[in-house]
């Protein structure tokens, strides 16, 4: 036993140094979020005054008024678009995938999952490149449907994370038992597995949704034409100049990230669907 | 042929190099409550899977109501399983379950509803109609379970250890509960269980298997006083073996055991193949065909060895001895409670003395 009143050493410097490791996980949010609300016309630190003048610009730059970068809402319309439809066929393909390396046994399997999860790990700008290299060469696809596709290789792997990790810690037998009582292999799947891996494919789909959103690497590689995508649109503000505007995007995004995020752990828990394979 | 409900015609199932199922043939009568008993691992489970349709036999064929049902995918054999986890759809309540197989039938939904109610009544969870599995108890879940399976009318009604994860006296109550339930129905019941005591509870017959063979089929009874070979009674209840000859006598055997025990056994006490000569053999003593005598005022004669009570303990309703012989050989006895109060001490010099139409002697496994 510790004498009372003592000095706890040991368990002061832990405290102190999870303290200090939090800081400095969320003061480059923090720094941004003081950012966004200055009153002067570039990125400036610390901020000389408080005014949410940036915020009205943004509002000026949805609305495309005069004297405003123009593009900036069929951007958000494109990428939310792009986003959609990456989270359903990211869905699809991401659950066959899982079912496939959960029921089955085949030869190849360790490989294919490997593969399969790969673009957790590999590096996205040689994604990007390979993908462009193909699609050029070959004159494949238009560029929506090229984003589409560098973006659901991408987000596959979370949607066979989540819906494995949902398949794991459902019961076997529900199947059988829904076959034994007449049902046939489909509706078996729709009426009983489907209802035990919903949780996982809600949670792949806004992953895959968000990865998409905010994709840029791959995105910036295959995206072509007027219209552009939202990261895209954000990077050429910043070649230009450090504008606040950019700082009040971030500050939205990270905005609906925590709203995801907040979303999520009411609807599944996140931790388990992360745990194991 | 009429009063057949399942007929297994040689099913054999091997995983890789192992055999799960051997060869195996079973005959089950309609209205029958039929067990199949054995260790973990001796093919009951996948026999029973086999029948259902979930496991493809590698070969030999199964009929059931007279339909060959090898090849039919389980979903069109309309059989009704009950799992050991209940496996109840845990995002439907207790009445949506239930009602699952009747809307795979296409039921109509007012038959539905009165079939279903009819069925909850049956295994009296009426009020628990709008609940979720996960709303219920353990009990209560398994009797939805039952309720599930039963509400199809199916053929046969498959049981995979249904009661093996409810506590022992809720065990006790359902056992007879189901049997109860079957009996009204009059419905055919395949019943898995490594529980010797539950199997002998609920059956009507028992399959006794091990390493994917049928031991013996027969009553609780037969199996139990009559068992086929060591493995069943030793499976079956508990047993003391004696090695021992085997002579034939006037109106039945002598046998002539390693301690000196010398028993008059009658015809129907020895199993056939047990008769046959040069087969080695051993006489089956159940504990309770044992009574212990005091030493003094019993002569010891060839039917009485000679022992020493090593361990006593009192369970209440009987006391369970270890009786070392002065052969060397430790028995099981057990003495039922009696009225004087009775008991053996640790210590007790004692004579042994059977019950020589309680004994059997069965040949010794290889």
């Amino acid at each position: 036993m510790r004498g009372r009143g003592r000095f706890d050493t040991g368990g002061f410097l832990l405290r102190l140094y999870v303290a200090l490791v939090a800081l400095f996980l969320v003061s480059p949010i923090f720094i941004i979020l003081l950012t966004s609300f200055t009153p002067s016309e570039s990125v400036e630190f610390p901020p000389r005054g408080f005014s949410p003048m940036w915020y009205g610009r943004l509002v000026e730059h949805l609305d495309g008024s005069p004297g405003t970068k123009p593009g900036l809402t069929s951007s958000i319309v494109m990428s939310a678009q792009i986003g959609l439809v990456v989270a359903v066929v990211a869905v699809v393909v991401g659950v066959l995938v899982a079912l496939a390396l959960h029921k089955y046994v085949f030869p190849g399997k360790e490989v294919f999952r490997n593969l399969v999860l790969l673009p957790l790990m590999f590096p996205q700008l040689v994604i990007g490149v390979g993908l462009l290299l193909v699609f050029s060469e070959f004159r494949w696809f238009g560029f929506f449907e090229r984003l589409v596709i560098g973006h659901v290789i991408l987000t596959i792997p979370f949607v066979v994370l989540s819906v494995g990790a949902s398949l794991e810690v459902s019961e076997q037998d529900l199947e059988e038992a829904a076959m034994g009582l007449g049902a046939t292999p489909v509706q078996t799947f729709f009426l009983v597995t489907l209802p035990q891996i919903r949780q996982g494919i809600i949670a792949g789909a806004i992953f895959a949704f968000v990865t998409s959103f905010t994709q840029f690497t791959v995105t910036f590689f295959l995206y072509s034409g007027a219209v552009k995508p939202l990261p895209m649109w954000v990077y050429e503000i910043v070649v230009m100049s450090l504008d606040p505007l950019l700082a009040v995007i971030s500050i939205l995004l990270i905005a609906l990230a925590v709203v995801v995020v907040f979303v999520l752990s009411k609807l599944v828990d996140v931790r388990r669907l992360f745990g194991g394979r | 042929m009429d009063d057949l409900a399942v007929r297994t015609d040689s099913i054999t199932k091997r995983y890789d190099q192992a055999v799960a199922v051997d060869n195996l043939s079973l005959d089950v009568k309609r209205g029958e409550f039929l067990s199949f008993l054995g260790p973990s691992g001796c093919g009951k489970t996948t026999t029973l899977r086999m029948i259902a349709g979930f496991v493809e036999p590698d070969g030999g064929t199964i009929t059931v109501m007279g339909e060959d049902m090898t090849d039919r995918p389980p979903h069109q054999r309309n059989l009704g399983m009950v799992f050991q986890n209940y496996a109840l759809f845990p995002h439907m309540t207790a009445f949506d379950n239930v009602a699952f197989g009747l809307k795979m039938r296409k039921v109509g939904s007012v038959e539905r509803k009165r079939r279903v109610e009819q069925a909850l009544e049956l295994v009296e969870l009426s009020a628990m109609r709008h609940r979720y599995p996960r709303q219920l108890s353990g009990g209560q879940q398994q009797r939805v379970a039952l309720a599930r399976a039963i509400v199809i009318e199916p053929y046969v009604l498959l049981l995979d250890e249904p009661l093996s994860n409810l506590d022992a006296k809720l065990r006790k109550a359902m056992q007879t509960e189901l049997r109860d339930l079957q009996r009204r129905l009059d419905i055919t019941a395949i019943y898995v269980t490594h529980d010797q005591e539950e199997a002998m509870t609920v059956s009507d017959r028992i399959v006794v298997m091990n390493q994917g063979r049928i031991m013996q089929i027969g009553t609780p009874g037969e199996v139990y006083r009559r068992p086929a070979n060591e493995f069943v009674a030793g499976f079956i209840g508990q047993v003391n073996f004696v090695r021992g000859q085997l002579e034939s006598a006037a109106d039945g055997w002598t046998f002539a055991g390693d301690l000196g025990l010398v028993v008059h056994v009658a015809e129907d006490a020895v199993h056939a193949e047990a008769r046959k000569a040069g087969v080695p053999v051993e006489l089956a003593i159940r504990p309770e065909a044992i009574a212990l005598r005091p030493r003094a005022d019993a002569t010891e004669t060839k039917a009485a060895p000679p022992g020493v009570v090593i361990r006593a303990v009192y369970t209440g309703a009987s006391t369970t001895y270890q009786v070392l012989l002065d052969g060397g050989q430790i028995l099981q006895v057990l003495d039922q409670d009696r009225p004087d109060g009775h008991r053996w001490q640790e210590g007790d010099l004692v004579v042994i003395v059977l019950v020589p139409e309680t004994v059997y002697v069965v040949p010794v496994a290889n």
